[in-house]
Formats: structure tokens, sequence, C-alpha cells
């Protein structure tokens, strides 16, 4: 284990965790974006780097910021003072929290018994820019066309949601 | 025509027709009925169920289609469940042409929204990828999300939607994260590969973990308890029409990918799954209908007892890899008949203003709309499963199934709660054919039943009756269905 992977993974475990616990809205959004440059980084130490930098653009760049601005857009500070304060031990945070160490323990169980399918010391494919295009437009090249049919989908559902109807209008 | 476009045709339809209607939605003047785009929806499902059929006598003749480097494959059982997806859609449409009044609310974009929820809903049954089944479910849901809060401006709308919402994105996290672990156990998301992977892998645990991750995941979607809870909620605020197409068409897909995830990708895991199966079935069944005994809305009566009818299929599961395919597809079919027909009674009697709601609403029913009584009483019965309906050689089918292959416990589980689930549809039935309280019926405003509905209405009924009278046609066809895993290597991208 490199000290890179423990300093990014530290700052996306750390960056989620206040993202959860965090009261203000705001600093949620932002600590969840240091936990995603977080993520990012254990992608550039795995030699990814086209998927770290999607990543960065994608998640820090375009999501954080776009959640950034719907929340000063609807007045977050609203919701954060709707927000009950939160006790450490109540009942659903409790049962939330055994059932993620339950979840969490079997996972790492899993993978510390973790062994390669073939043991040979094959290198890891490549994940450039130009193995995912490869990928995109060669195996996966239907679910990407679909993709267009979920996004028109979510648009007509924006749509329906953001604009009154005409019995609202009037 | 190319095998490509030829295994896309169904899919292919609906997208251009739902396409159309967004198109053609602005052309018609603000404050003009949208029929005509409902009419063009129709015509689409149709269309779309024709070519699922065309698709049925090309594999007749050539064998198994594959298509798009193996990401979908086009095989009777994915035809048999493109058939009952386009039947459903197109009796929700039907159906609810005349259920939007006169200011009109986005009904363009309804006919649009449930024709692309049934564009991924589809793909769902025909992909072997997993990726593309989860892409497929995203859009069936999303879709769904948005049409369960439709009737914009009502509390219980917004509720229905955003709790929907919330608990369905979470639960497609779930599925997400048995996708990447059964990746890093099989090294692929392929159906066969992962069959041929598991032979040769060296982390079952993770394999295992996996399959229970999926299995929240489809649980949720199937509404299977304990992932049962947003059921109620969200079926008393969407519309009607809508959740009668929701309480089918997307858990008919729900279902299709469980039976070919688990019978063909991980059969090497049989015996963990089948525990699973077994919990969640016994579960179903006995939360169904035990939290159905005590309500007094009857959509939310229909909820419970959705909870429940997904407990039965459940338990076709743990039949034999044929029996329970049958068993499970002869299920969802005649579900999807009789709870598509009892919704639309509902849809058809309180109107989008869904005025009469509690079983107290429904006393002296028979007196006033005789007609529309007559059915909902049929389609209760079949939901009980009374012989010479569809529900009865449904439940015979997968309590048979389960039986042969030795789970007698389960069988005698399921019964007992056919005997529970009596009580309360009897009760709806018993209200609505007992007398008048002074103001109940005075209450209800007569709605004229428009000639599309009344087509809708029939053909749920005749389904419903022909499954219970001649299941024979719908079994031989059925018992063909059992996939087969071709397509063990996927093809890897050519590297240059």
């Amino acid at each position: 284990m490199s000290l890179f992977f423990l300093i990014t993974a530290a700052i996306a475990i750390g960056g989620t965790l206040a993202a959860m616990t965090r009261r203000n809205p705001i600093h949620c959004i932002l600590s969840l974006a240091l936990g995603l440059v977080g993520v990012a980084g254990v992608y550039l130490a795995l030699g990814a780097q086209f998927v770290g930098f999607t990543q960065i653009l994608v998640y820090v760049g375009a999501v954080a910021i776009l959640a950034t601005f719907a929340l000063m857009m609807t007045q977050g500070h609203i919701v954060s003072a709707l927000i009950e304060p939160r006790r450490a031990f109540s009942r659903s945070s409790v049962s939330g929290f055994v059932t993620a160490a339950g979840v969490f323990s079997v996972l790492g169980w899993a993978a510390q018994s973790y062994r390669p399918l073939t043991p040979s010391t094959q290198q890891a494919p490549a994940a450039g820019a130009k193995e995912v295009g490869v990928a995109l437009m060669h195996t996966y090249v239907l679910p990407l066309e679909v993709i267009g049919v979920l996004l028109t989908a979510a648009l007509i559902g924006a749509v329906v949601i953001a604009l009154p109807s005409e019995e609202e209008r009037s | 025509m190319s095998t490509n476009l030829l295994a896309l045709l169904p899919e292919l339809v609906l997208t251009i027709t739902g396409v159309l209607v967004m198109v053609l939605e602005p052309v018609i003047p603000a404050g003009k009925s949208r029929k005509p785009l409902g009419w063009l929806a129709i015509l689409g499902s149709l269309l779309s169920g024709l070519a699922a059929f065309y698709q049925l006598q090309i594999v007749n003749a050539q064998g198994t289609l594959t298509a798009f480097y193996s990401t979908i494959q086009i095989d009777p059982f994915s035809i048999f469940f493109h058939l009952l997806i386009a039947a459903v859609v197109l009796v929700t449409l039907l159906g609810s042409l005349d259920y939007f009044e006169s200011p009109i609310t986005h009904a363009g974009e309804y006919f649009a929204l449930v024709l692309f929820g049934a564009v991924g809903m589809m793909f769902m049954t025909s992909s072997v990828e997993l990726l593309m089944v989860f892409i497929g479910l995203e859009i069936s849901s999303i879709s769904t999300y948005i049409l369960a809060g439709f009737r914009k401006g009502r509390a219980t709308a917004s509720e229905s939607s955003i709790k929907y919402f919330l608990l369905g994105s979470f639960a497609t996290a779930f599925f997400l994260y048995g996708v990447a672990l059964i990746y890093g156990a099989t090294g692929s998301t392929s159906i066969g590969p992962i069959a041929a992977g598991l032979a040769i892998t060296r982390t079952p645990t993770m394999a295992i973990l996996a399959v229970a991750m999926v299995l929240i995941g489809l649980g949720f979607k199937v509404s299977a308890a304990p992932f049962h809870v947003w059921t109620p909620d969200v079926y008393q605020g969407a519309p009607a029409p809508v959740v009668g197409l929701m309480s089918t068409a997307p858990k008919a897909a729900a279902f299709a990918v469980l039976l070919r995830f688990l019978f063909n990708g991980t059969p090497m895991l049989h015996g963990h799954w089948i525990l699973l199966i077994e919990i969640l079935a016994v579960a179903s069944m006995c939360l169904g209908n035990l939290g159905a005994l005590k309500q007094h809305d009857v959509k939310r009566l229909l909820a419970y007892s959705s909870i429940a009818h997904a407990g039965y299929l459940l338990v076709a599961f743990t039949g034999t890899h044929q029996n329970a395919v049958a068993g499970a597809c002869f299920y969802t079919a005649t579900y999807a008949a009789m709870n598509v027909g009892a919704f639309l009674v509902l849809s058809q009697l309180s109107g989008f203003s869904e005025r009469i709601r509690s079983i107290e609403d429904f006393t002296g029913l028979a007196l006033k709309r005789p007609g529309m009584s007559a059915l909902l009483g049929f389609f209760l019965l079949s939901l009980i499963g009374i012989p010479f309906t569809g529900g009865f050689f449904g439940k015979f089918y997968v309590f048979s199934g389960a039986l042969q292959n030795g789970h007698v416990w389960l069988g005698i589980v399921g019964l007992a709660n056919s005997g529970v689930a009596c009580f309360y549809y009897l009760r709806l039935l018993a209200a609505i054919y007992s007398r008048p309280t002074s103001d109940s019926v005075a209450y209800i405003p007569v709605r004229k039943v428009t000639a599309p509905a009344a087509v809708a209405l029939a053909a749920t009924a005749l389904a419903t009756l022909g499954l219970g009278i001649l299941p024979n046609k719908l079994v031989h066809l059925v018992e063909r269905a059992t996939p087969t895993t071709t397509a063990a290597v996927a093809v890897q991208p050519t590297q240059q």
C-alpha cells in the first residue's frame, strides 16, 4: 500500500463522512466534492488517468457545482433550519450503523480473501482514453446509445416537475 | 433487415413513437385535447407487440438471436416478456386516454413517459449484459418515478413520487454494487461469462455477496418484503392507471432479470440464493397478506396484495429451472391481466380526482354501477385464486412447481396465506354488494365509460377468464421459454 493511496483513501473517506454529518447543506456538498477528489486520486493511483480526470471533470466540476446552484436557488438555509438536531443513538442511526457494519465487514472479509481469477502475473488492462473509447464504440455501443433514451425520459420528467400545468397556472 | 435491428425492433418502434409524441406535442395548440397523441402511443405499442410477434416467427425459424456483441439475446423468454409488456402498456394507454380531466395536465408527456418506460422494461428482459440491464432498469424507474407523481399539487402525489424516487435510487445502488462485485469475482458482467467465471472463481464469498446485493436491488423493484415499505404509500398517491402499469410491467421485467440472472448466471450458487429466495417469499406472503387485513384505503389494500403476490411469484423460483420459468411467466401474465384490470376499474370509478377511496365509499356500489362492480368482483375473485379464473392456475403452477421440487413447507405457507387473503378481498367484495349506507352511493359521481376504456376493461377481463379456462395455450408458450445460455464468451474489443 503506497503512501499516495493512503492519503487519497483518507481524503475520500473523510470527505464522504463529512458530507453525511455536516448540518449546513453547502458544507455537505463541498465535503462530497472533496470525497470525490479523493476517489479520483485512487483512480490515478491505479493508473487509470482518463477515468480519474473524467471523475474530477464530471463529478467535482459539474455535479457538485450543479448541486450548489440548485441549493442556492431553492434557499437551502430554510432546509437546514428545518432539519432536526440529530441524536447520536437514535433507533434509526443505530440500526443503520449496524446494517452498514454488517455489510462492510462481510465485504471486507470477501475482499481480504480475494484471489484473482487467473493467477498469472498479467498486467491490469490499460484504461486510457483510447481503450475506453474502443470499448464504448464496440462492446458497449448499445448501452451508450440507449443512455440517450434514459436522458430523454429524465428530461421529460424534469419538464413535468418544473413546469406548472395549465391547471396550476389558472 | 440486419440481426442487430431485428433484435431491437419492439424497442425501436416504441422509442420512435415516444419521440414522435414529444415532437408533435408542441404542435397541438395549448388547451386542446392531447388525445391524438394518446392514439399515436396506442398505435406504437400495438406495432411493438406485432414486432415482438414477428421476432417470434424469426426465432422459431432460425433459433435464438444475439445482437450487439452479445448484449441482447432474443429467445422465446424475452419475446414472451416483450409481448406481455407491450400488452400491459397498450391496455394502460387505452384506459388512461380519457383519464385526464379537461385542464390538461401534461398529457403528452404522460404518453411519452409510458412509452419510454416500456423501452427500458423491454431492454431489461432481452439483455444478457448486466450493464444494459442497469440502464433499462433506470429508464423504467425514472419514468415510473415521474408517473407516480402525476397528480401534481396533491400532497399524496408528491409523497408518492419522492418516496419512490429516494428509496428506488437507493435500491438501484444496491443492484449496481452487486454488479460491481460480481465483476470482481468473475471478471465479467455478462450472464454467460459470469456462469463460466463462477465455475473457476476463487472468491465465492464475493460472488455470494454480489447475488445478495442484486437480490436486494431487484427485491425492492418487485416490492418483496422486507423491501416493500414504499409500496402502499406510492400506490396510494399515484394515479390509478399508473399503479396498474407499475405494479405489473416493471415487476415482470425485474422478475425476468432475476430468472435469467439466478438460473443462467449463477446456477453454481443455487444452494445459497435459494435460501434467500425462500426468506423473501415467506416474508412477502405473510407481511403482504397480514398488512392488507387492516387497510381501509382500497389502493393501499391492493398494494399490500401486490406484495403478497410478489411472494407467490418468488415461490415459483424454488422449482426446477424449467418449472420456475414456466410458473413465474404464467403467474406474471395472469397477475398482469387481473391487476391492471382491477386498477382500470378503480380509475374508471373515481376518475382523476380519486374522490372514492376507502372501502366504506364502495358500500352499495353494485346498485349504482352493476357492470363495474361485477368486473371488480371478478378481478378480486381471480386475485384470491378461485377456479375458472387465471389466478387459480397461476397459483396452481407456482405451488405445484415448488412441491415437486420438495419445498413442501413453502407450499403450505403459501396455501395458508391464500386463505388469509380471502378475508380482505371478500371484505371489499362484501362491501360492494351490501346495502348502501345513507350517503355512500349518492356520493359516487357516475363517469361514463368511454369506448377505449371499455375495450381495455374487456381485454383484461377476457385475458383473466381465458387464462382460467384455457391455460394450455400460454403454458405451451412459457414451457418453451426456458432461456439457455448462449454466447458464453463475450467478444473482446479488438485492440489496434
